[in-house]
């Protein structure tokens, strides 16, 4: 029994690390990929036969008309040229129709030449990306019965999937993103040199610090230094509205009183008085970066505290946050600062400029040990977000422009269409091309694909700001209560 | 776009948990606070849930008016007049080639007309993929109810195709249009489709006479009431309603609505709407159901579109009201959807905690006892073996 148990528990084990892996990324993507590999086989399949049936059918029609044309003319005894241009006029409307119908309902790609095909594996491939990515363009669509009804079947585990894995792949970039815009933005705020001016710095701001950033949250914490954890989880339900925070983990007790020690060393004089607490939101989105936060903070400098802060009362945090107008403060600084400690019951405090400088400097001794820790809750303003997809959607269309011909506003149209996953199918690639067909389909797939995970990205990055912005703007109106989150 | 809902509807599941263990925490109030708290809610409920209904809707009209002007009556005829031209070229050379045969060869005048044919042909293709040419002016095609259906497709993302911008104004428009109406639909989904998820959740558990609490709702310490979502199945067992008796020991009550029953309900909305639709348009019923599906799913093709835009043989006022209709069936069907993604998430996850905590404690299991497995919310797999 033990045996089998053990059995069964590595195979748990593994089994379980296997899933860890397909939910990885690469396993995700390979997943998308052969996915999409499958639906290329199966569609080719079954919709090839038709188009080409499709194709030969055009002749016919031709030759229809033709005999309706003949029809007209020997009918007429006495041929009057304008009875018979009406009636031929007629005529060739109707053949304007059934051409029209052919593009637009049977799938009719415009020519007779039953060797170039729409349903190719490379034509199939770009119709499984496109419907799985609910772009949808519509100029490839599956005609037969079979096809239609494995269209159906196909998109059900098909779109969660490449959503899951854009957005996977997505929030790694953000990710990276966060990391390297701090790293160069700090890099860049931190290049002044003055470390004299720095500790003199943090000894005369510090006291302007602890007095607009201790409330009574942190005058406990600092009183019970020496051991007490009561008052720490006191300021846990003395924070308004809802859990902030919930009690630190026990073995952090040591480390709380080092934080405060840190400050201490830094700052000689440490006052404790009354005051608002600084605030730093928790902006970030909750899954994912929680478990980032999370191995973040075990694998920090274990001199620091790791007080867990749980990001669920974004609004609070978030409308103090942008109460206070000086951005762009140095948000990772103060980030880390809230990292530490436990986030304000008072949503309205304010952060003074020399804070942010103190936090620079502060910041900056640390720097080393304690930089890829920090990236997880970082805000990236939001024109820079909006400004990666803007030079993103200028770029593809500078390119399809020139690729496909298109006026740049044509492919500006375009790309904005396809990213956003309206896909109207008027501009399609590889349409108008009559060589290197695969080529433009391959071109195009990368594109959209790495747009919409681009996408994915900033809307990560930018969105804790967006609604708390719009959050503020509520508040102030008078629409939201100021703890109640009645709405994202 | 859905992957932005469904972080959303991820993240507010979260939030309604963490304001689930908070409830305990907060103070009594006095009767002027809670008319105050109504009050506000109210307002917020209206600006929030409804006000967005009527939003979007407004947005959609809004929308279909701008276009019509935009598209219908500013709108570019140059296709329409080159195939016009094109036309009267032919009729002019095929009266010729009749002519010429004074005899009226048969045969050589087909091969003519064949060849004249083919060449028409090859103009007017390009015109219809390329330009858009549909064998209608744009001030017909263009009518409200084609414009309204357009304005849907844009804000939903569905983007059939069938009518698309071909002046630059309309372009730049659609683009604008789009980026506003996107994230409202965002919001009209997320709110609609909460709203919804609890009335399902409330019947269903009703229905299934689940031990909830007589309403899918319970009342907190401090008195407020609050829907239950799945996560805070085993909190509110000990606080719920007097309804509830002995729920305690209770290790697994469904506080989840099944995914079938979810895939369910869309399929049923599929399934009617294409009824109708084949009703109306003379489409098969796979044909119907097949639009309704890849409407709902936000694909669009663009291949099947109610209303004839392509050429009119019904009546035009039918066609209008047919495409209205059809635009508010899409609107309705996105938030069932919305709903249901709402629902299946949370499901999923219940399941996948589950899952992984079975996994997690199976590996486990050597170092400790086997009563962790009684504890479980779902039965372990690995039941049989002990």
């Amino acid at each position: 029994m033990r045996e089998e148990e053990n059995n069964c528990g590595n195979c748990g084990y593994y089994f379980k690390n296997i899933i860890k892996f397909l939910i990885s990324h690469i396993g995700l993507v390979s997943l998308v990929i052969g996915y999409t590999i499958i639906g290329a086989f199966t569609f080719e399949r079954l919709e090839s036969d038709h188009e080409i049936k499709v194709k030969q059918n055009m002749s016919s029609v031709r030759k229809d008309v033709t005999d309706d044309l003949w029809g007209i003319t020997d009918h007429m005894e006495v041929l009057n040229e304008s009875i018979w241009a009406a009636e031929v006029r007629q005529r060739l409307k109707d053949f304007e129709k059934s051409l029209i119908k052919a593009i637009k309902t049977d799938g009719w790609d415009g020519s007779e030449d039953t060797t170039k095909q729409q349903w190719t594996f490379a034509g199939a491939l770009f119709y499984s990306i496109i419907l799985i990515t609910t772009i949808g363009y519509g100029h490839i669509a599956p005609k037969t019965d079979w096809g239609k009804v494995i269209t159906i079947i196909y998109a059900i585990p098909g779109v969660p999937l490449m959503m899951l894995c854009l957005a996977n792949i997505g929030d790694g970039m953000a990710h990276s993103f966060r990391f390297l815009y701090w790293k160069v933005c700090c890099y860049a705020c931190t290049k002044r040199p003055k470390k004299k001016r720095r500790v003199r710095h943090m000894r005369g701001s510090s006291r302007r610090m602890y007095d607009d950033m201790v409330d009574t949250d942190m005058r406990g914490l600092q009183r019970n230094r020496p051991s007490d954890r009561s008052h720490q989880t006191r300021s846990s339900q003395n924070s308004k509205g809802s859990d902030h925070l919930t009690p630190p983990p026990k073995e952090d007790d040591g480390r709380v009183a080092v934080l405060f020690n840190k400050y201490a060393l830094e700052t000689e004089g440490l006052p404790a008085d009354n005051g608002h607490m600084v605030t730093e939101n928790d902006r970030d989105i909750e899954g994912r970066p929680e478990r980032e936060s999370k191995r973040s903070r075990r694998d920090e400098d274990p001199d620091l505290p790791v007080i867990h802060q749980p990001r669920g009362q974004r609004t609070i945090s978030g409308g103090g946050y942008l109460d206070s107008p000086q951005m762009p403060r140095s948000p990772r600084s103060s980030e880390r600062y809230s990292r530490h400690l436990p986030p304000p019951a008072d949503p309205r405090s304010r952060l003074s400029r020399l804070d942010e400088e103190y936090y620079d400097d502060y910041e900056d001794e640390y720097d080393e040990e304690e930089d890829e820790d920090f990236v997880g809750d970082k805000p990236v303003p939001i024109w820079l977000g909006v400004m990666l997809v803007v030079a993103y959607i200028l770029g593809g269309a500078a390119l399809f422009s020139g690729w496909e011909g298109w006026g740049f506003l044509d492919s500006i149209y375009f790309c904005f269409i396809t990213l956003t996953t309206i896909g109207f199918g008027d501009f399609v690639p590889s349409q108008n091309i009559n060589e290197d067909v695969e080529l433009s389909i391959a071109l195009c797939s990368i594109y959209l694909l790495f747009g919409i995970a681009l996408l994915a990205m900033s809307f990560n990055l930018v969105q804790e700001e967006v609604i708390n912005n719009i959050k503020t703007m509520a508040r102030r109106l008078g629409i939201l209560k100021e703890e109640e989150d009645e709405d994202d | 776009m859905q992957t932005a809902y469904a972080r959303m509807v991820y993240e507010r599941q979260v939030r309604e948990q963490r304001r689930g263990t908070a409830e305990g925490n907060r103070q009594t109030s006095t009767l002027k606070t809670i008319l105050k708290d109504a009050c506000r809610r109210l307002i917020a409920f209206l600006f929030t849930q409804v006000g967005v209904c009527g939003l979007v809707v407004a947005y959609n009209i809004l929308g279909a008016f701008a276009f019509r002007v935009i598209e219908g009556e500013m709108g570019d005829p140059r296709p329409e007049e080159s195939a016009s031209e094109l036309r009267e070229h032919m009729v002019h050379r095929l009266w010729n080639v009749t002519l010429r045969l004074n005899v009226l060869e048969e045969t050589q005048w087909r091969e003519e007309v064949v060849g004249a044919l083919q060449e028409y042909q090859e103009f007017v293709v390009p015109l219809v993929k390329t330009k858009g040419y549909r064998g209608v002016y744009p001030k017909e095609t263009w009518s409200f109810s084609a414009a309204l259906m357009y304005s849907l497709s844009v804000y939903t993302t569905i983007g059939y195709g069938n009518l698309a911008p071909r002046t630059e104004l309309g372009k730049i428009a659609t683009i604008l249009y789009a980026i506003v109406g996107m994230p409202l639909m965002l919001l009209y989904m997320s709110n609609v489709g909460e709203i919804l998820a609890n009335i399902f959740k409330f019947i269903y558990f009703r229905a299934c006479r689940c031990d909830i609490g007589s309403l899918g709702y319970y009342r907190t310490a401090s008195g407020t009431i609050r829907p239950v979502t799945a996560s805070q199945n085993l909190r509110v067992n000990g606080q719920a309603g007097s309804s509830v008796k002995g729920q305690t020991g209770d290790s697994s009550p469904r506080r989840t609505i099944p995914i079938t029953w979810c895939l369910l309900v869309i399929a049923i909305y599929v399934g009617v709407g294409g009824l109708i639709f084949a009703q109306w348009e003379r489409w098969s019923v796979l044909d119907a159901c097949y639009f309704s599906y890849i409407s709902l799913s936000t694909i669009g093709f663009g291949d099947l579109v109610p209303g004839k835009t392509v050429e009119g043989e019904n009546d035009d006022q039918e066609v209008e009201s047919q495409q209205i209709i059809c635009t508010v069936y899409l609107l309705v069907g996105s938030a069932l959807v919305a709903m249901c993604f709402n629902l299946m998430q949370e499901e999923t996850i219940e399941n996948l905690k589950a899952f992984w905590r079975n996994l997690g404690c199976l590996r486990k299991k050597k170092t400790r006892k086997i009563s962790v497995e009684d504890n479980l919310q779902r039965p372990s797999r690995y039941d049989a073996d002990g």
